[in-house]
């Protein structure tokens, strides 16, 4: 009888661990909760669900426990799915929370039972989960194999959906920079088309130009002197300008006379007449010197023979110029070929 | 050729009455080796009535050349030195009691004086600067209740050190102004300079012969105004002038944010002055652009205010001056 007793009482505490492990359901009143691992052993890193289910009378509002990014230490919640309600009978309803979790620490751990809140007759209530275990285990080291090398990522195939943008990209940078290498072109033509190319005109034609409008317009002869040597100067200055590189508007008589000379003028008759002119006009413009006509006659002769002599000479000018101009050319370089060929035959 | 009446009359009186100067820069050679350019502004400030600010570094024969230039004019000669500690009594003069006659009498300070050398002027105090800078403007001194006209000719050679700067008391703008021209002296070249040492080393100092006396400066000054200027060079010069104040006007925008401010009415008159001056040393009637070139950098390197990018630019005056010179189109 005595041992009959204890083997009911073994059975019985077996069977309440039994219900304690994988029940882990709690009733109060009509209420009850229950909470459960999709697993109770997991590997290191496994995610499982852990799933709480409520069931509750209809009438009834039940608050669940409100979770961060952990159930308890060292399990971590991945995701936490809507409370979703599913009605049972008339009276009661399933309330049901699924949370899944993993965790990277191995060991035994333990959840402590959940609190559940509810208020009935005007008082809040309160009721429990049963606490639950979680075992987590590692992977299994086989110290029988070799070691190997840790593996390198596997380099993923690129595939066309990669590589699309780029080649959109690419195809429209390369249309724009066309587009615009077009559109620059025709401004380009239009503009050639509109203004038609002129060459510049050399500076002693300009010169030469300007001193025949001065002696038209017969300036000194109308008494107004100071303005003829203005003018004839300042053509001279411009001409200095464009064919020597001189800024000469911008310096005085002397001034321009020693850059003259610096550029390598060497032309000694040129230079006084040039210095005559500038010197006599210098008089003429800030010393009230009215000059006799014979000298502003002259000083416009020497400006036209200054520019005349000094204007650069065309190279095909050069060739051609003696050939026509000069019988005795003709009969001297044929005397040179003549001498050049018998120098040939007799060193034959 | 035949000239007007008027300029032929004014190119042979001054071709006489310019004689002297070549007599002066013969003598004042005696004893200066170089420093052609501070003889010819001494004769500018001098024939157009002007003051000059020297600046340059020790030992240029700054006071020498001033010295010797009043020798030559047998003009009286004072030379001032200024120190921190100077007052303006020390200078222009001041009351004194005699218990003799039992009466306050005049003690007349330095100031009087045909020529007048303030060395250094940089080293005293706002008040002693200003006593010296008001004499010059009104060339008339008052102390106690009387005032006393200062000599004519009346010149100013203020001197400044470009160097050691510490503890001293810059010349305001407004004073600058007051002098005609800002010569910058420069080291002596190494012909020059050999010159120099070996008169040095014989110890043979020539002293310099007087060739006129101060009234013949002030008749001679008069000669200087008569010196025909044309319209067109007066154009030049206001050219210059305005292309400081309105560079932008003068296709030279570069330096509108380089000048806080240009040259005034003063710098024109000046620079008109010293033209003619210079026309005179070169025994010339007429003024032509040439002179107003020459004389344009001692003229304007003071009367133009530099902003701060200018400063951090490292741009100087000089350098603006050169543009302009190199911009502006002679008449």
């Amino acid at each position: 009888m005595k041992q009959s007793m204890m083997i009911g009482r073994k059975w019985l505490g077996i069977s309440t661990i039994y219900l304690c492990m994988f029940m882990h359901a709690v009733v109060a009143q009509d209420i009850s909760v229950r909470t459960f691992f999709e697993r109770d052993t997991i590997l290191i890193g496994d995610q499982i669900l852990f799933s709480i289910e409520v069931t509750q009378p209809r009438t009834l509002d039940v608050f669940f426990p409100v979770f961060a990014d952990t159930l308890v230490d060292k399990i971590e919640i991945l995701e936490q799915s809507s409370i979703d309600t599913i009605k049972a009978t008339n009276d009661l309803t399933h309330v049901n929370q699924s949370l899944l979790i993993t965790c990277f620490d191995s060991g035994s751990h333990r959840i402590p039972g959940l609190k559940f809140t509810y208020i009935t007759k005007n008082q809040e209530q309160e009721i429990f989960s049963q606490p639950s275990q979680l075992q987590v285990l590692t992977m299994p080291l086989d110290t029988t194999q070799a070691i190997f090398d840790i593996k390198m990522p596997y380099q993923a195939p690129l595939t066309f959906s990669e590589l699309l943008p780029y080649f959109l990209g690419g195809t429209l940078a390369i249309a724009v920079i066309l587009l615009a290498v077009w559109y620059f072109r025709q401004r380009r033509r239009k503009k050639v088309g509109y203004v038609p190319f002129k060459p510049s005109e050399p500076p002693h034609i300009i010169a030469l130009r300007k001193l025949d409008k001065l002696k038209e317009k017969r300036l000194w002869q109308n008494k107004k002197v100071k303005l003829y040597y203005t003018n004839l100067t300042e053509i001279l200055r411009i001409y200095l300008e464009g064919r020597y590189q001189i800024d000469a508007m911008e310096h005085t008589s002397e001034e321009i006379l020693w850059f003259l000379k610096n550029t390598g003028f060497n032309d000694n008759n040129l230079y006084l007449k040039l210095k005559e002119i500038l010197q006599l006009a210098d008089l003429v413009k800030f010393a009230k010197v009215k000059p006799l006509p014979q000298e502003n006659e002259t000083s416009l002769l020497d400006a036209y023979s200054f520019i005349n002599e000094t204007k650069p000479v065309e190279p095909a000018k050069l060739s051609e110029k003696p050939v026509e101009a000069d019988d005795n050319n003709n009969s001297n370089l044929e005397k040179m070929h003549n001498k050049e060929l018998s120098d040939n035959i007799s060193s034959k | 050729m035949t000239n007007q009446v008027d300029i032929k009359e004014i190119n042979a009186r001054i071709e006489q009455e310019s004689a002297f100067v070549e007599m002066i820069i013969l003598e004042m050679n005696k004893v200066i080796v170089g420093q052609k350019h501070l003889l010819d502004s001494l004769l500018i400030g001098l024939l157009s009535n002007g003051h000059i600010l020297l600046e340059g570094l020790p030992g240029l024969a700054k006071t020498l050349a001033i010295k010797t230039l009043a020798d030559t004019i047998e003009a009286k000669f004072s030379r001032i030195q200024f120190t921190p500690d100077l007052l303006p009594a020390d200078l222009i003069g001041t009351l004194i009691y005699s218990q003799k006659k039992e009466e306050f009498i005049v003690k007349k300070g330095p100031v009087f004086a045909n020529i007048i050398l303030a060395d250094e002027i940089n080293r005293s105090p706002a008040k002693v600067q200003s006593a010296l800078l008001e004499a010059m403007q009104e060339r008339q001194i008052t102390i106690g209740s009387e005032t006393y006209p200062l000599g004519d000719p009346f010149l100013v050679l203020a001197t400044q050190n470009p160097i050691e700067q510490e503890g001293t008391y810059p010349l305001p703008e407004a004073q600058v102004d007051r002098f005609m021209l800002k010569v910058v002296i420069d080291y002596p070249n190494m012909e020059e300079e050999k010159l120099i040492i070996r008169e040095n080393l014989a110890a043979v100092f020539p002293t310099p012969n007087s060739i006129l006396k101060p009234k013949d400066i002030v008749k001679a000054r008069q000669t200087v105004r008569e010196v025909y200027m044309d319209e067109k060079i007066e154009r030049y010069i206001l050219d210059i002038v305005f292309s400081t104040r309105n560079p932008g006007d003068y296709k030279m925008e570069k330096f509108t944010n380089l000048i806080a401010y240009g040259g005034s009415p003063r710098a024109s008159i000046n620079l008109a002055f010293a033209s003619k001056a210079y026309a005179f040393i070169k025994r010339r009637g007429y003024v032509i652009p040439e002179d107003v070139r020459q004389v344009c950098h001692d003229v304007m390197r003071h009367r133009i205010g530099l902003t701060y990018e200018a400063e951090a630019e490292n741009i100087t005056s000089e350098e603006i001056i050169s543009e302009i010179l190199d911009t502006i189109e002679v008449p």
